[in-house]
């Protein structure tokens, strides 16, 4: 399946030589690096802290910078999904992207044009849900983790009024096993639309590509959207669930 | 070729040049290594150009010493040196000279090569011992090792006769060239002597400065402090000390007037000698960030409180928030030397009760500071209660009650309620029947009451100001009060006087005028009514009056306010600010809550705290204790442990302060406030600890001990009275230990006290006493002290001194000196000649000292006088001379008490 491919590729006159045409350039590349990281380091006169004292608990109490995305996720979700799951599918998504992606465009060269979907899907991943959350976590979360703005001061005792409910309940559902029901069917109906219409949109690739690839790769990307619908639902409309069960909410 | 044209095909060569990009890449990339090893080695090292200026200064201080050292000895040093010169001129041209070098140095080759040959047998010995005993062990035949090892050994042994012959012939050469040259030996080792201290000065400039032009490099000092602490997992926490880094020369006293970081420590010898930093470091003390050099900023700490953490980086402390930390050692001691605001803000927070509401670290065992009102019914007026209760400053502008800011409803509950629990069982033990307010005035002034009192501006203020009492407390109350207080109170800190009910009914009389009840009409129907009962309960309980007042049913409620053990290290997002415009700082909150505790009150923060209307010093003083509060614990063996006798001597102190000894007696340099109250001298109580007078080294413990328990008339003309008061018998002990612990020596177990006194001696003693005429004072206790209580009350050793130096132990007192004194000779005065019949002044004083105390057993006659024939006693010194000297001895009475005149007493 590869083969006719790499022909194809042949065929592009633009190659040069690693050496010394890419080397020189990641060469530059690694001296302007070294000078800004110098330059940087003295310049904000990065400390070593002290030793932690188990007796006192920073406000905020914040992981690791390249964590805090994921820390941040933990505002919107169960541990169990934030802690757990979501690290495990970002992973396993990552390893299967070989295996679901069989698309040979776009190998040993750039391209935007043929890999739109790839690419818009990729940087959603990392840019919304990695990038930004970290950028979120580390420069707008304040003590309390409550969201401060770049301007504003963080002040300790900023009170924040708990006042988020369920979906169903926005909606006026009242009654526990009905909100269950509700909450089953908005977010099963989602995963079931969304599978639907990418089916029906790419029906054409569904012989070339497979069902089984397909069907997983819309489900991962519905996951990684829906991490982003519950917090624009949170943070703009002040759902806490969506689907509460005695076993798990989301 | 076909394959060359086909790669260029492939492989075009890229036209574009990065040789200019490269070269500014580069140079900038050099550029800032410079500038990262600039800012490293110099930008980061403050303290280089501290330490300079150090070795500079040092170098400059020791080249002046050089100098003047170099001047001193320039005459001298050149003479020597032309001595030397010539000596030496002498010597090149003497032959004889010259051949005894020659001759010492051939001596000196035939004796190293001599030593050469029996070293290197030796070392063969050694190797041969090694084989025979490698041999040996294993179990070899040993024999020719064995051999061989005995004929090296004998070898070697051969060698120490020929060595001891060349060494002689070595010393011999030696001692004849030294001989010969001796003038020029000497002249040098003058030299040497003169330059020595020259040459030592050098040495510490070659120090600061090492080569010309560069000096002494810089370093990092400080001080490890091994078992600062243990952490959780049992492990040892270092703290490391860098200040003195910079304040290289904090214990030079040559510093004091430069600027920091170099200038000296302020009081080396109590801070630095008593703390020395190269073994506790400076940051227990000082706080800041010990381990940081550079820059200033960061190892003085962090303001931001977001990068303090406690024990390692805090703001160092300054001005008076440095005496704080003494705290974290000096806990136990109240008044501590060299802290005066710490010991001023400790002295009231246990006067002002703040330990009731708050548990802090070494107060939790404090008693509760108020009068008791388990029965307060029967001793105020209802009226005058809800007054007290809702402005206490209206009744004693001074009092140590604070202000709660009660409405109408809230005083008039707590009134309702106190009274309500008071004993309604009580009655007083007394009447008020009869009383003459002008006896009872006199009374008042003369028995000691203004010690504590204060009565119209007359008195000290220790206890309530009396102005207005007639308008606070029923009559029976005051008489049963005055009378008996452990009536009313069994844990009263008024003591008893001893007063009869007469006496006792004078004195409220007298008291009674000052102040009349003012009633309001209908209060007592409002304080019965239940609600208005059960409202003033609910607000005791709030704002906490059990705190500092016994309360019936209220005996074990908690404290109702924060504990305060680590108060001092309160983050400002901890502490509230409420609504109110202060800068955000702990030192501003706590000045704005002592000012006024409402500060922070919002609607939703409701803090008890009452109003105690605090000075700015008084709120200076606590604001430095609290920031003592911090919590830390220093190991024992960085800390101050006090020594028994310390312990005894700070038991003794609280004591003498909570029963304001002070207000009678002189201790410890201040006391005897009573003083300016009474008519004259003569009348003032006695000094317990008075300059070189100390009461323990005058007066037997145990006497002391029952006295204090049970005080009985010493001076029976002093009409301020010992009163009785209600100690424990601990605290008795406490006190006779405390009292004994003042004196300088140890006091031991009085010697001698069981063997009988020689008659003779005692009947001398008796003959000296009627002689000097003692008994004018001292009979039956009249104007002195009755001298049959000397024996159980006085240690035998003192008396001696106190008739020698009787003015110099209390200058107040009405007894004369009874021997001159000149320098230290103690001499017999003209009027008491007849003394001198009896040995020196010491035998004179001891006989004295023996009738005295064998006063109550003496067998001896008492009339007998010395110089009188007609002895019945066995003196023999007295008879001897039996001159014409009565007048002598009458003379001398009236120059005696023409000192104290009128009918002034004697001690």
């Amino acid at each position: 399946m590869a083969e006719p491919a790499r022909k194809k590729i042949e065929a592009v006159a633009e190659k040069v030589h690693v050496w010394p045409y890419l080397v020189r350039i990641e060469f530059l590349c690694a001296i302007i690096t070294i000078l800004l990281l110098t330059v940087w380091s003295i310049s904000i006169d990065a400390p070593l802290e002290e030793a932690a004292n188990p007796t006192k608990t920073p406000n905020p109490s914040k992981a690791p910078w390249y964590f805090l995305g994921l820390q941040d996720i933990l505002v919107y979700f169960d541990p169990w999904f934030a802690g757990v799951v979501a690290p495990v599918l970002i992973i396993v998504g990552l390893m299967l992207i070989p295996y679901l992606d069989v698309n040979p465009k776009g190998n040993g060269y750039y391209t935007y044009t043929e890999r739109k979907f790839a690419i818009w899907v990729y940087s959603f991943g990392f840019l919304v849900l990695w990038i930004a959350l970290i950028i979120m976590g580390v420069f707008l979360r304040g003590p309390g983790w409550n969201l401060f703005m770049p301007w504003q001061f963080w002040d300790p005792h900023k009170v924040v009024a708990l006042v988020s409910v369920d979906l169903p309940y926005a909606f006026g559902v009242r009654s526990y096993n009905m909100a269950m029901f509700f909450g089953g069917v908005v977010v099963l109906g989602y995963f079931a639309v969304g599978t639907g219409i990418y089916m029906f949109m790419e029906r054409k690739a569904l012989k070339s590509v497979g069902f089984v690839r397909m069907f997983l790769k819309i489900q991962l990307v519905l996951i990684m959207i829906g991490i982003v619908v519950k917090i624009v639902l949170r943070l703009g409309f002040n759902i806490k669930y969506i689907w509460v069960t005695p076993w798990f909410n989301v | 070729m076909d394959d060359q044209e086909k790669n260029e095909g492939y492989i075009p060569v890229e036209k574009v040049s990065f040789s200019f990009v490269f070269f500014l890449v580069s140079g900038a990339a050099l550029l800032v290594t410079l500038w990262a090893l600039w800012d490293d080695e110099y930008a980061r090292r403050g303290f280089k150009e501290h330490q300079e200026e150090y070795f500079k200064v040092q170098y400059a201080r020791a080249e002046g010493d050089w100098k003047k050292t170099n001047s001193d000895l320039a005459s001298k040093e050149n003479q020597i040196k032309e001595g030397l010169q010539q000596e030496l001129g002498k010597l090149e041209d003497s032959k004889e000279y010259q051949t005894l070098v020659d001759q010492l140095s051939v001596a000196q080759v035939a004796l190293a090569e001599i030593k050469e040959e029996k070293k290197f047998t030796g070392s063969r010995l050694d190797e041969a011992y090694y084989y025979y005993k490698k041999a040996l062990h294993g179990g070899e035949n040993y024999d020719v090792q064995l051999a061989t090892y005995k004929s090296l050994e004998k070898e070697f042994k051969q060698w120490d006769p020929k060595v001891a012959i060349e060494q002689k012939k070595y010393d011999l050469a030696e001692s004849n060239l030294m001989e010969f040259k001796a003038k020029y030996v000497n002249l040098e080792k003058e030299l040497k002597g003169l330059t020595l201290k020259r040459e030592q000065i050098q040495l510490t400039m070659d120090y600061y400065k090492p080569f010309p032009f560069i000096w002494r490099p810089a370093e990092v000092l400080q001080t490890v402090i091994p078992g600062f602490g243990i952490n959780s997992f049992s492990e040892i926490i270092y703290r490391v000390d860098r200040c003195m880094t910079c304040h290289t020369s904090y214990k030079d006293n040559y510093y004091k007037d430069f600027k920091n970081p170099l200038k000296t420590h302020p009081n080396l010898e109590g801070l630095i000698d008593n703390h020395p930093p190269d073994r506790t470091g400076c940051t227990w003390c000082h706080l800041g960030q010990g381990t940081a050099t550079a820059p200033a900023e960061d190892a003085h700490g962090s303001h931001h409180e977001t990068d303090q953490t406690a024990e390692i980086n805090e703001p160092i402390l300054q001005g008076k928030f440095m005496e704080s930390n003494c705290r974290n050692c000096h806990a136990e001691v109240l008044n501590l030397k060299g802290a005066p605001v710490l010991s001023k803000g400790k002295n009231l927070f246990v006067k002002l009760g703040c330990h009731g509401c708050h548990l802090a670290d070494g107060y939790s065992q404090e008693a509760k500071v108020g009068p008791s009102l388990l029965r307060v019914g029967s001793k105020v007026n209802p009226s005058w209660l809800y007054r007290w209760v809702k402005n206490p400053r209206e009744y004693l502008p001074k009092t140590r009650m604070p202000d709660f800011g009660f409405n109408d409803k809230d005083a008039l509950g707590v009134t309702a309620y106190l009274l309500s629990v008071s004993d309604k069982a009580y009655k007083p033990s007394y009447k008020l029947e009869s009383g003459d307010p002008e006896k009872g005035q006199k009374e008042f002034e003369g028995v000691g009451c203004l010690a504590c009192h204060q009565l119209n501006g007359k008195g000290e203020s220790f206890a309530p100001n009396l102005s207005n009492i007639g308008s606070k407390v029923n009559a029976d109350w005051l008489v049963s009060w005055v009378g008996n207080p452990t009536h009313y109170n069994d844990k009263s800190k008024m003591p008893d006087l001893r007063l009869t009910k007469g006496q006792a009914s004078n004195i409220a009389a007298y008291l009674m005028q000052f102040g009349k009840p003012k009633h309001i009409a209908g209060i007592a129907a409002r304080l019965n009514h239940p609600k208005m009962i059960e409202h003033g309960e609910s607000v005791v309980r709030a704002r906490g009056c059990f705190a500092c007042h016994d309360i019936k049913g209220m005996e074990n409620e908690g404290r109702i306010a924060p504990e305060l053990s680590a108060f001092g290290r309160k983050l400002i997002l901890e502490l509230e600010f409420g609504d109110a415009h202060i800068p955000h700082t702990w030192e501003s909150w706590v000045r704005a809550k002592l000012k006024e505790p409402s500060t922070f009150r919002t609607e939703r923060v409701l803090d008890k705290m009452p109003n105690f209307h605090l000075s700015e010093e008084d709120i200076d003083a606590l604001v430095v204790l609290l920031k003592g509060f911090n919590g830390t614990k220093v190991p024992e063996k960085y800390r101050k442990v006090l020594t028994e006798k310390e312990k005894t001597l700070e038991t003794g102190r609280r004591l003498i302060d909570r029963y304001n000894c002070k207000g009678c007696h002189h201790v410890e340099g201040e006391g005897g406030r009573i003083q300016k109250y009474l008519s004259g001298t003569a009348q003032y109580p006695p000094p317990l600890d008075y300059g070189s007078y100390h009461v323990g080294e005058r007066i037997k413990g145990s006497w002391l001990f029952s006295f204090l328990k049970n005080p009985t008339e010493v001076r029976s003309w002093v009409k301020v009275r010992m009163p009785t008061f209600n100690l424990t018998d601990t605290e008795v002990r406490d006190l006779t230990a405390y009292f004994e612990a003042l004196a300088p020596q140890k006091i031991n177990y009085e010697a001698g006290v069981n063997i009988r006194k020689d008659k003779s001696v005692v009947q001398t003693g008796a003959g000296i006493v009627n002689y000097m005429d003692c008994g004018k004072c001292h009979d039956e206790g009249a104007k002195g002290i009755d001298f049959s209580i000397a024996s159980a009350r006085l240690r035998q050793d003192w008396i001696p001194r106190w008739l020698k130096d009787t003015r110099e132990l209390i200058p107040w007192t009405k007894m004369p000196a009874h021997w001159d004194k000149k320098g230290n000779e103690y001499l017999v005065k003209t009027k008491f000649d007849k003394l001198k019949t009896v040995g020196n002044v010491d035998q004179q004083i001891d006989a004295v000292k023996d009738f005295i105390i064998a006063y109550n057993l003496a067998d001896v006659d008492f009339d007998w006088v010395l110089g009188d024939e007609a002895s019945g006693g066995g003196s023999s010194n007295g008879a001897v001379e039996s001159g014409a000297e009565d007048d002598a001895g009458s003379e001398g009475e009236e120059e005696d008490l023409s000192e104290d005149q009128e009918e002034e007493p004697i001690e």
